[in-house]
């Protein structure tokens, strides 16, 4: 299958998707509005609480309003690189539905790629308004100004992050080839990323052996990284970098699933559990 | 009564058996979830820790009373596991896929059939780390701590559980009537961010809301604060009224869902 046909591919089962997701229409606005706001008050009252105490005007790189619109955005990207129809390709697997893709014309990547974007297209939305809502209200912080440079070059790598993440799914999932409950995997991986992607606190404020540590693996990349260079808090250099290393854990995570697939195909039966 | 209490007793007992050898059955699994339970565990208490890197209190807390608070979150949220999480998952599923009435039609109370069917033996590892947990943040407390406080934090422990239990029944209560597939899942998850983090960092409307309307901070933020001895008597009254008033209305609910249940692919 070439690239503009996943590309189709993905983009009708995003648009089949979406209209999926919100049939149920109160439940999925009251769930995504609602959820937002409570994170959102979350955040910003534990870190409000922690510059009171301190009684000081900056920790770190970042005043009371930098850090509210940094973790503001966190939110949003939590959400947008999390997508949406998670566990259903280790259900594929258990269910023997995965034959569909083995059968017809499909590519199980496009597929599951279209029905994992919708979400992410409602947190960019999301996003995208609350900035609007903090401008208009007057709350914009003075010391951060976004250029249409940062905006595209944050959207690319959250959207960089998002397809990262879905593999990193996706490599756990396949392991439904050889054990039977793999939830859990894709559980531990959300728990993870909560914290060591700069979720609730941007790994600036990390100790530093363990910011260190972290910049080996994929996590900075999945959230603090698209944030940084959407606010502009990241060096030229920093950002040529982070987008070069982003590039490379995504190809390295996408020939490792591949590689998990195809090993896991060996051993499906395509008759279920 | 009695002998309807014993009844069900014995079938409790029978649950738990079933499910210690299907966790030996399926031993990945049951790694894994008492992994994925340390996680969890070990992502929250690093969180305090690198926040306590940047200020010495949090909305008037130390750490070690914030360390109690957690230890009491994480206590809650395992008891929570062993006895009651994966009933409440699986609920949304057998009313829309009709298999409830498997369980209805038994000689067993509706209500046990609905919190009861379940005993998740992977957590038991949990409890035990939880309790270890406990019992580290207590020896780190440095306030005083008398029996008074021992015993109001046990009491209210219990009392957060069952709230804790009418809470998450109210997630799914609701797929008698939307049919959707995880219930209100997605949304009382993030009430979860709110009850593991202290109460007093919050103000206003905020803070009116998550102690009444969604009374997560009366879960995990009370048992810890009796701990301490900054809870007064009033606010202990609240936290067994709130309670009774959920437990109610959960019972409502519950036979309002009943009446209303189509059974097969409702």
């Amino acid at each position: 299958m070439n690239l503009r046909a996943a590309a189709t591919h993905t983009g009708l089962v995003f648009l089949a998707e979406t209209k999926r997701l919100i049939s149920y229409r109160v439940q999925f606005w009251c769930e995504l509005l609602l959820s937002t706001v409570v994170e959102l008050l979350v955040t910003v009252a534990v870190w409000t609480a922690v510059f009171e105490a301190r009684g000081v005007k900056q920790i770190g790189n970042y005043t009371l309003g930098e850090m509210l619109l940094y973790v503001m955005l966190a939110v949003f990207f939590a959400q947008a690189t999390r997508g949406s129809g998670t566990g259903t390709f280790a259900r594929d697997i258990y269910d023997g539905s995965l034959t569909k893709y083995l059968v017809y014309p499909l590519s199980v990547y496009s597929y599951k790629l279209g029905t994992y974007l919708p979400r992410t297209f409602f947190a960019i939305i999301g996003a995208g308004l609350s900035l609007l809502g903090i401008a208009l209200l007057g709350d914009w912080p003075d010391e951060v100004t976004l250029s249409l440079f940062q905006m595209t070059s944050g959207l690319l790598a959250l959207g960089m992050a998002t397809i990262l993440f879905f593999l990193m799914l996706f490599c756990l999932e396949a392991f439904a080839f050889w054990v039977d409950h793999v939830w859990a995997l894709s559980v531990i991986l959300n728990f993870t990323t909560m914290l060591l992607s700069g979720k609730w606190i941007p790994m600036d404020l990390f100790p530093q052996w363990l910011g260190g540590m972290l910049l080996y693996t994929p996590f900075p990349y999945l959230l603090y990284f698209p944030v940084s260079v959407f606010l502009g808090t990241s060096t030229e250099a920093q950002l040529g970098q982070g987008f070069f290393v982003l590039g490379v854990w995504l190809l390295v995570v996408y020939v490792l699933s591949r590689v998990i697939y195809e090993r896991g195909l060996r051993t499906y039966t395509g008759v279920g559990i | 009564m009695m002998h309807e209490f014993l009844k069900h007793a014995r079938i409790y007992a029978a649950t738990m058996r079933y499910s210690m050898s299907q966790a030996m059955l399926f031993r990945m699994d049951f790694a894994l979830r008492f992994v994925m339970d340390l996680v969890y565990y070990a992502i929250n208490i690093g969180f305090f820790e690198i926040l306590f890197m940047h200020t010495s209190d949090l909305g008037g807390w130390r750490h070690d009373e914030v360390m109690v608070f957690i230890a009491c979150s994480l206590l809650l949220d395992s008891l929570y596991m062993l006895f009651i999480a994966r009933n409440i998952w699986e609920f949304p599923a057998q009313v829309n896929m009709g298999t409830l009435d498997g369980y209805l039609t038994r000689p067993i109370k509706p209500f046990f059939v609905l919190i009861g069917r379940h005993f998740q033996f992977p957590s038991l590892l949990n409890v035990l780390v939880g309790i270890i947990f406990f019992g580290y943040a207590v020896s780190q407390f440095q306030g005083e701590i008398g029996v008074w406080n021992v015993l109001c934090i046990a009491f209210l422990m219990l009392n957060s559980f069952i709230l804790m239990t009418c809470f998450r029944l109210l997630s799914v209560l609701p797929v008698f009537w939307t049919h959707s597939r995880f219930g209100f899942h997605m949304l009382f998850q993030s009430f979860d961010q709110v009850s593991n983090r202290p109460d007093v960092i919050f103000r206003g409307v905020t803070h009116f809301v998550f102690l009444t309307l969604v009374p997560v901070f009366v879960i995990t933020s009370f048992p810890a604060r009796a701990f301490m001895g900054r809870l007064t008597l009033n606010e202990g009254i609240f936290a067994v009224l709130v309670t009774v008033v959920f437990a109610a209305i959960i019972g409502i609910i519950w036979r309002l869902g009943l009446r209303s249940y189509s059974s097969a692919s409702s």
